[in-house]
């Protein structure tokens, strides 16, 4: 009996020259829920597509539990596996009404026939769709769709769920439900994967994040310890006075010295991105420290103590809500700049 | 009890399956249910309202061959789209997860299989009718062995698109090839193969064997002669023949089918 629901080993997709998914290695444990997340082209939909038997990979293989407990290579043999529900891409479905959609669903995965019913007009309910039970979907609009693509993923309850993008398209106050609904799965101990972009969407709701870009698995653990592993963090510190460009310069230049070894070392020598910056409007230094909470302290005093004489500082402050998209973006930029330090 | 419920199992989603494509194609249905009675009308009806032949037999077998058109028509609009249309509108994304693909296929096979047999009993029924208006009873018996060649004419037929839908990009070229290959296939090769000076029956022509179906009404079918030497020319196949062609066709390309769709990604 393993407790792995999911294991991605070694998976290859390539599209003519393109690689699409580039050697991901991933396992899944039960009632886990997992982020996966990069920009767009990054590989998550082909990553799920590949789960879900809409394309096969190149080379690799991906294991599932069945009922027995055991992994199971989806390509070898797909009976016994675990109930599945899947959300993929923008969901497109035949000119029917949602009832007679989610009552196939349920039908062809085998759903208690008794509780279909009770099931489709408690999901249709909660989800705001009941009045439109028996409305034609060609009819709705793009978060109605939504909606009912991430029912269809969840109507025969299922145990594994992958969901690609689910808040596409949707309002506030549906993004707010479907939220609910996966922390409600999540209590239920069903196994989440969920792709997005929207990062805040997946922090709230996820155990584990896989960082995907450009075909390859960057990062995956839980959110603490992939700030650790990638431990650049941002202080922005506020001077009472502007500065005039010139001299803003030669002080980044002076900052630069002082505070060398406090700085995200990677980001030093990279043109593209400045590791310390300053912004006239807001009279402000953006400064990308290594992350520990030591150079955290040294640099404050440095600022206070060595720089006493070029500028009066107002406050100092750290990017809370953005933390964690700060985070994806310093990732994304690492990446990029191995693959270039590589191609040289 | 546990092998009855793993059948259970799997003949439900084929049933699901059936009855949903039946509710997605119920428009479909009606519209050409009404072209098939107008057809009737125009060329059963109307051009006997003046003369009618000698005989029932004829008389049917006459309206059985411009059911040829229907046939094209309603196999090319309900078959085309069986496959190909999953891809090209992306419904595939919801249901090709969820299902097994075997299931899949059965289902709207059979669905779009009922319908189009649907119209053809829609069809041999006015034929009945109106063959009962003017020559009165009894009807000959031989119209139901017609319509059951035509039931297996009709189930090769289907496979023959579902094959070409299992790998084409949209429907159109799928309809394109299946009305060209039924109103041209036997144009086009007949006169190479018979110029070749080849008197080979042919059992390739899927337009030949549709001939079972209109000689089939004459009582004394086994005897009536099916080649005419002096102009090299088949009219029509074996009972026989007929019987194992349409099967092997039906069987084969829904297998070929079945085997590309399953290897067919989104």
């Amino acid at each position: 009996m393993t407790e792995t629901v999911i294991k991605l080993k070694n998976v290859n997709k390539k599209f003519g020259n393109l690689t699409a998914v580039n050697n991901i290695s991933l396992e899944i444990k039960k009632s886990e829920v997992i982020g996966l997340i990069g920009p767009n082209g990054a590989g998550k939909t082909t990553t799920l597509k590949l789960i879900a038997r809409l394309n096969r990979p190149n080379s690799g293989t991906i294991f599932v539990r069945n009922i027995d407990g055991e992994l199971q290579d989806i390509y070898k043999n797909r009976k016994g596996l675990v109930e599945m529900g899947f959300l993929i891409d923008i969901p497109q479905f035949y000119n029917t009404t949602p009832y007679i959609l989610l009552k196939h669903i349920a039908n062809i995965r085998n759903y208690s026939k008794v509780n279909i019913k009770s099931r489709i007009d408690e999901l249709l309910k909660q989800f705001n769709l009941y009045q439109w039970k028996y409305k034609k979907l060609k009819n709705f609009s793009k978060g109605m769709i939504q909606k009912v693509g991430f029912l269809v993923a969840i109507i025969h309850e299922p145990e594994l769920i992958i969901l690609d993008e689910p808040q596409t398209g949707l309002d506030p106050g549906a993004r707010i439900k479907i939220r609910e609904y996966l922390r409600l799965l999540q209590n239920e101990k069903k196994t989440i994967l969920i792709s997005s972009h929207l990062l805040n969407e997946l922090r709230e709701v996820c155990d584990k994040m896989a960082l995907i870009n450009q075909g390859t698995l960057i990062g995956f653990d839980t959110l603490d310890n992939l700030e650790r592993k990638f431990k650049t963090k941002v202080i922005f510190c506020e001077i009472l006075k502007p500065l005039p460009q010139k001299k803003a310069e030669k002080l980044i230049e002076k900052l630069l010295r002082n505070l060398e070894s406090y700085l995200e070392k990677d980001m030093v020598n990279d043109n593209n991105r400045e590791v310390i910056t300053y912004n006239n409007k807001s009279k402000t230094f953006k400064i990308r420290y290594n992350g520990l909470e030591a150079s955290r302290s040294e640099i404050l005093t440095i600022l206070t103590s060595r720089f006493k004489s070029d500028f009066t500082i107002s406050s100092f402050s750290e990017p809370k809500s953005s933390q964690f998209e700060s985070l994806y973006s310093q990732l994304l930029d690492r990446d990029h700049n191995e693959k270039l330090k590589g191609v040289e | 009890m546990e092998g009855l419920k793993k059948f259970k199992n799997a003949v439900r989603p084929i049933l699901s399956t059936i009855y949903l494509e039946l509710k997605l194609q119920k428009l479909k249905f009606i519209i050409f249910s009404s072209i098939s009675i107008v057809l009737f009308i125009l060329t059963g009806v109307i051009p006997y309202l003046s003369y009618i032949p000698s005989n029932q037999a004829t008389y049917l077998h006459n309206c059985s061959g411009f059911y040829l058109f229907m046939v094209i028509l309603s196999i090319g609009i309900f078959f085309s789209s069986i496959i190909c249309s999953e891809y090209q509108r992306k419904t595939g994304l919801t249901t090709f997860p969820l299902i097994n693909k075997s299931q899949l296929i059965i289902g709207k096979y059979l669905a779009n299989y009922i319908l189009v047999i649907g119209i053809g009993i829609i069809y041999f029924s006015f034929m009945v009718i109106f063959s009962y208006y003017f020559y009165g009873g009894p009807i000959l018996y031989t119209i139901l062995i017609s319509f059951s060649f035509l039931a297996l004419y009709l189930l090769a037929l289907a496979s023959i698109t579902t094959f070409l839908s299992s790998f084409m990009p949209s429907t159109l070229p799928v309809f394109a090839i299946i009305a060209g290959f039924l109103l041209m296939g036997g144009i086009v090769i007949d006169p190479v193969l018979r110029s070749l000076g080849a008197n080979l029956e042919p059992f390739y022509s899927i337009s030949y064997l549709y001939n079972i179906v209109s000689y089939m009404f004459y009582p004394n079918f086994s005897s009536i002669e099916r080649y005419y030497e002096r102009g090299n020319i088949w009219m029509f196949p074996s009972a026989e023949g007929a019987i194992i062609m349409l099967t092997i066709y039906a069987i084969v390309f829904f297998l070929l089918a079945y085997l590309i769709f399953r290897r067919r990604q989104l």
